[in-house]
């Protein structure tokens, strides 16, 4: 089997002839250390007053060099060179409108507003600060991105990667246009709440938009010849899910079914990423139509043996490796240890793949390649794990 | 309690957005005591706070909740008396130097301040200096520390270590939350808690705090 065939017959709940590994790596530290260069420390420039003036005054010129087919193609394109370092059968890219508003801030397509920090490693981290779609009146004066613009470049973007990285990695597409943690972070949790209970309608209006988008790029993922799409949305957080299933159904079940078949329409398989306690939306997940479910958050309380018991074989389970110490200061045999467990409790009979739970730049990349070694060590079909 | 009270408390555990403004105007002009009101809208939000605990409501419940009490207290908070509120001791809360994210920590501060806490909230990315200078103030039996990103969790020992060289860390107790956050962490970093939810940092702040 090559890689591609590996994750799709993971991702349809079959067994492969080894489980496969999936890289969700997008942060510069780790990229950095599997490719061997040292990771720039540039935010301190960021702080020099003269290079602040001088970045506020050409702004025009880092929104043309960060453009995704520019600078978001050149980075994806050296995340998937260390996923394929690392040995990773598959590795995500992601597609993001953004745009750079001075040297301290960057906005994006949901109405999200990013702080440049310290990434706690010297380089420039974007962190989410809040949403700038508090109200209905802001709704409307929105510059709303219109979706057929953004599929070209979504397609443009994704031929690329695919044309080099196609044959030597499963290329997973993120589009960068999600629903509820789209929403919810474009104008702030609290606001979302709010205006759940006093105009459902209003959170309607941008719920379809959003759905527009999110089709219309997944489209443009298939006709660009990737074949498996990442729809990253968070639902829960530690203790379980943030909306009741009830109110989830209501406002975005339909709108994840439309995305669910869009993507199958194209060709494509689709995996719902989603951080937190999300053992009581598997099934729900399952019924939207979507193939697997990444993330699986220990840190969470979710374990595979919980999800698989939970969902059956409905949805291929993703994810469940520890970012909090494992993959970020644990020994050799620690990571051994967690991984075997992994497969031993998600792998029996297809339908699981290791990976992340989630990124972050104190990921060590020594570490991402023993969670690769371990899984060929013990992730070979049929499994024998005691 | 009476059926004014009833009410009050009533229209918390129903998340009456619309309504609460109205509904303490109403119990105030019915002759009741500002303190008995808020009281029953304390009951509420413990109520609140159980049926979380039960899974009947969600997060998105909790922080309804939350604004439903801010909404009442607009009426209420001319009427009351200063100490009033923070009975049970003052919690120093915010999120590490580094770090922005505030739903959480603002959820915990809502939950606390409608349990009987004092909550100093110190907002986001904070310096521990601002931190050791904001305990020593308020004389805080307690701080609570807010991370989300695993590479800001030196942030945690660096307040541990400051609170420890202002020989302020014997007087005062420290929990943390947020994603990243572990059990193994927070041996690591030598603090006294871990909380999981807004829910569970009341039960762990009234334990340190020994109300």
């Amino acid at each position: 089997m090559n890689k591609l065939e590996r994750v799709l017959t993971a991702l349809d709940g079959r067994q492969p002839d080894r489980v496969p590994t999936f890289s969700m790596l997008f942060d510069g530290k780790p990229i950095d250390d599997a490719l061997g260069r040292p990771h720039p420390r540039v935010f301190r420039v960021l702080e020099i007053p003269f290079v602040q003036k001088l970045a506020d005054r050409t702004t025009w010129l880092w929104n043309t060099l960060a453009h995704p087919n520019l600078g978001g193609a050149a980075f994806f394109y050296n995340a998937l060179r260390a996923d394929f370092k690392l040995g990773f059968d598959a590795g995500l890219a992601m597609y993001y409108g953004f745009r750079v508003i001075d040297h301290q801030e960057l906005r994006d397509i949901s109405g999200r507003r990013y702080q440049f920090t310290d990434d706690g490693f010297g380089g420039i981290y974007a962190m989410y600060k809040e949403g700038l779609i508090t109200d209905p009146g802001a709704w409307k004066t929105f510059e709303k991105m219109d979706p057929h613009r953004y599929a070209r470049g979504v397609r443009l973007f994704f031929s690329f990667l695919n044309w080099i990285w196609g044959g030597k990695i499963a290329l997973v597409a993120c589009v960068g246009a999600s629903l509820h943690q789209d929403i919810t972070e474009g104008m702030g949790f609290t606001n979302f709440v709010r205006w759940s209970r006093k105009d459902p309608g209003f959170l309607r209006d941008i719920i379809e938009y959003k759905v527009e988008l999110a089709v219309e790029a997944i489209r443009a993922v298939g006709q660009s010849g990737v074949k498996v799409v990442w729809l990253g949305d968070d639902l829960a957080y530690r203790s379980g899910p943030m909306l009741s299933p009830a109110m989830l159904e209501d406002l975005f079940g339909d709108g994840y079914r439309r995305i669910a078949e869009a993507a199958h329409n194209g060709g494509c398989r689709i995996v719902f990423h989603t951080c937190g306690n999300v053992l009581d939306l598997l099934t729900m997940i399952a019924d939207w139509g979507y193939d697997g479910v990444q993330a699986l958050e220990p840190t969470a309380g979710v374990t595979l043996a919980e999800a698989r018991r939970r969902i059956g074989d409905r949805l291929c389970l993703i994810g469940n490796v520890d970012i909090t110490h494992t993959l970020v200061d644990a020994t050799r045999e620690e990571v051994f240890d967690e991984v075997r467990g992994c497969i031993r409790d998600g792998a029996r009979g297809g339908g699981y793949i290791v990976s992340s739970t989630n990124t972050h730049n104190a990921i060590s990349a020594r570490n991402l390649r023993w969670m690769v070694e371990a899984t060929e060590e013990y992730g070979r079909y049929p499994i024998d794990i005691a | 309690m009476g059926e004014h009270l009833e009410t009050v408390k009533k229209a918390i555990v129903d998340l009456e957005l619309e309504d609460i403004e109205k509904i303490v105007s109403s119990a105030l002009d019915a002759g009741e005591e500002p303190q008995a009101v808020l009281d029953a809208m304390c009951a509420g939000m413990g109520s609140v706070g159980e049926l979380f605990d039960q899974g009947e409501y969600f997060l998105v419940d909790l922080v309804l909740a939350g604004e439903v009490m801010k909404e009442g207290l607009k009426v209420l908070e001319p009427l009351l008396e200063a100490e009033s509120m923070g009975q049970k001791g003052t919690v120093v809360l915010f999120t590490v130097k580094g770090d922005v994210h505030d739903i959480g920590k603002n959820l915990v501060g809502t939950m606390l301040s409608t349990s009987g806490f004092k909550v100093v909230d110190l907002g986001v990315d904070v310096p521990k200096e601002k931190v050791v200078d904001a305990v020593r103030e308020h004389s805080a039996q307690a701080i609570g520390m807010s991370v989300l990103l695993t590479s800001m969790v030196d942030s945690i020992s660096d307040v541990v270590s400051a609170l420890s060289a202002a020989g302020l860390r014997d007087g005062v107790k420290i929990a943390i939350g947020g994603a990243c956050t572990t059990q193994q962490l927070a041996d690591k970093m030598g603090v006294d808690a871990l909380g999981r939810d807004a829910v569970e940092a009341v039960r762990i702040f009234e334990s340190l705090c020994g109300s």
